[in-house]
């Protein structure tokens, strides 16, 4: 039933997304800047559609339909995920692509940015967090092979 | 931050901070964090778990900054504890171990223990049997303590309270009883004095002080007397007896209510929570009279006994004892020392009130020469106040009544003391029997303290006075074969006056 949904793949997104609905929630009492104007011209021409097309097929009416999304957001899981560079547009849809197939709907993703980690990522989701990053992985190594580390080093240099 | 990290990833949990109130957040995540457990920010603040609820844990904040929303939360697995050792005697702590004043750097003690654990049960206690001298007349005498008691000092502010107890902390320290004075929500000033006091009478490698100030955290001033409380059982299990003094416990109530308030708890009777009484018994009752095994050099165990009494404070308005915490003190406490203002207004120093002062098991741990001499004392005074009253009335007055009334005065004048002067139980006796032999009658009252200190000043310092009194002391059964015996020795107290 809620199709705009499918719209959301961030924390970002869904904040985003959720301001959007508030205004138009506010829209349903206003004379002039009513709920159409808003979606004509105030939030983003996809999130506009997705909710048209939602209120032609549901037989809800339009608030009961906004406080149903609203509390269709609130359900949402945030998954979060520290990386060490900043994804681009379409590697963040491939991430919440595979998240939605794998883990199924209703997830989303919190990405934070760390350059400290060198690279992996950090996975953190409903209070359970597993460390996959770079940084982790060479301080571990290096703490079990640090005499033949050094003993490497040593030898590259004479 | 490295530890943080550490942190993470031994426990494979996260938080994150949600709301901030103040002395709390609320934080989000941490699915297996249990109560009490101590809870690591990522900014480097401790906070302590508090409750635990669907929706997020409720942590208190140990330190002063404020946090921000959206901060990580690590687990650390531990609960709160504060390290122990002799390296502590001699120190200022805060309510978390830490040197409380600028000075010189603490050596860590190496072991730590949890600041709140269970009271030992009754198989790990002993009866009270011995006295636990005070060295303040009114209290030897007439109201007496036991090692292992739990005696309330009740009385309105600035009434003397404090230079009871710090009396009570130099009479402990002569006997190498452990000092813990726990400051509760005092003035940095307060704390100094106390401080100073120590140094002045150079008690200090028998004496901790714990203090939280009136400037600190709500969660600080509500874990100082546990931290001290932690503290005095590492020297009982040392073998040591020790004294705690809680200084005082309705600013440690109010430091309570404050922090569940805040934390939206129910209010009940005078905005208080519901658990007010747990909080502060359970503290009260890991003091007593303990068993305890010590390890031999050899390996082997033995059994010592060593006790922990408590001087709590509570602090009344208008003299007005029903009040609720102190109310529920004294049903937790072994006795109360009643402080009177309307005394205190007369002169009398120390002012307590022995007729509305309770001893539960004091008289127990009186030899049996004392406890007859603490019955004949109170009586005698009794009897003497009601004549002082009688005699208002402007009626003649027989030869009995003004002889009753004489020695009531030189007796009063015996009991009155100066702050800073302790007075030891044995010399307290002799001299008290040799008022009552009529040693010195017909003297005029004031003419007597001069005596009086300079007795007790030779008791202190010459060694062949003190064991002759101590054997007096030793030989008599009952007080009435005490006057006997000083009565037989009238060169013993007139010549070295």
């Amino acid at each position: 039933m809620y199709t705009a949904l499918a719209l959301i793949k961030t924390k970002d997104d869904l904040n985003t997304f959720r301001a959007e609905i508030d205004l138009l929630k506010d829209s349903l009492f206003e004379k002039q800047k009513n709920l159409d104007y808003t979606l004509a011209n105030s939030v983003r021409s996809s999130v506009s559609q997705a909710i048209k097309t939602d209120l032609s097929s549901a037989s809800l009416s339009p608030e009961n339909y906004f406080n149903g999304l609203l509390a269709e957001l609130d359900q949402l899981k945030i998954l979060q995920l520290t990386l060490a560079f900043e994804p681009p547009p379409k590697s963040i849809t491939r991430l919440s692509d595979w998240v939605a197939a794998n883990l199924g709907p209703g997830l989303i993703l919190d990405l934070q940015f760390d350059p400290t980690i060198l690279g992996g990522a950090l996975i953190a989701y409903q209070g359970k967090y597993h460390d996959y990053s770079l940084k982790s992985a060479l301080d571990r190594d290096f703490s079990t092979n640090q005499k033949a580390i050094i003993d490497l080093v040593k030898n590259e240099k004479v | 931050m490295k530890k943080f990290e550490e942190l993470l990833n031994k426990t494979g949990e996260i938080g994150y901070v949600e709301k901030s109130y103040p002395s709390f957040v609320h934080v989000s995540g941490l699915p297996e964090a249990r109560p009490s457990e101590i809870v690591l920010f990522q900014s480097g603040e401790l906070g302590q778990v508090l409750s635990l609820k669907p929706e997020f844990v409720e942590v208190l904040l140990l330190s002063g900054t404020n946090i921000r929303v959206g901060t990580q939360v690590a687990r650390t697995g531990d609960f709160l504890k504060v390290a122990v050792g002799s390296e502590l005697l001699g120190q200022s702590l805060n309510s978390l171990g830490h040197p409380l004043f600028a000075q010189s750097p603490l050596k860590k003690p190496p072991e730590h223990r949890l600041i709140d654990i269970t009271p030992p049960t009754i198989v790990n206690r002993k009866p009270i049997d011995q006295q636990f001298a005070t060295g303040v007349s009114w209290v030897d005498l007439i109201v007496p303590l036991g090692k292992g008691q739990r005696e309330l000092v009740v009385g309105d502010r600035k009434i003397g309270k404090t230079q009871f107890l710090l009396q009570a902390m130099l009479s402990a320290a002569a006997q190498k009883i452990v000092c813990v004075y726990t400051g509760i929500a005092k003035r940095r000033y307060d704390i100094k004095q106390v401080q100073d006091f120590i140094k002045a009478n150079q008690i200090t490698k028998n004496t901790v002080i714990v203090a939280a100030l009136a400037s600190d955290l709500p969660s600080l001033v509500y874990l100082a007397p546990y931290t001290a409380m932690t503290i005095a059982e590492y020297f009982r299990d040392q073998g040591h007896d020790v004294l705690v003094i809680l200084d005082d416990m309705i600013a440690h109530a109010k430091y309570y209510r404050e922090l569940s308030l805040l934390a939206r708890r129910l209010p009940g009777r005078s905005s208080y929570p519901g658990d007010i009484f747990y909080v502060q018994s359970r503290l009260l009752e890991r003091a007593g009279n303990f068993i305890r095994t010590q390890k031999n050099p050899d390996g082997t165990l033995k059994r010592i006994t060593a006790s922990i009494t408590c001087l709590p404070v509570a602090e009344l308005v208008m003299g007005d004892i029903s009040g609720y915490i102190q109310t529920n003190l004294m049903s937790i406490t072994d006795g109360h020392l009643f402080f009177d203002s309307d005394l205190y207004n007369q002169g009398r120093r120390p002012a307590i009130n022995p007729f509305l002062s309770v001893t539960r098991v004091g008289h127990q741990a009186q030899l049996p020469l004392f406890r007859d001499l603490s019955r004949e004392l109170t009586s005698f005074l009794a009897h003497f106040e009601k004549l002082r009253a009688y005699m208002h009335f402007g009626a003649e007055l027989s030869e009995a009544t003004r002889r009753t009334l004489a020695i009531g005065e030189q007796v009063m004048a015996f009991l009155e003391q100066s702050p800073d002067s302790t007075v030891p139980l044995n010399i307290n006796a002799v001299l008290l029997a040799a008022l009552w032999a009529g040693f010195w009658k017909g003297k005029d009252p004031a003419d007597l303290k001069p005596e009086f200190s300079k007795l007790i000043n030779q008791y202190q310092t010459d060694s062949d006075f003190a064991a002759r009194i101590n054997q007096l002391i030793e030989t008599a059964p009952l007080f009435v074969d005490l006057v006997k015996l000083v009565k037989k020795e009238p060169a013993l107290l007139s010549t070295k006056i």
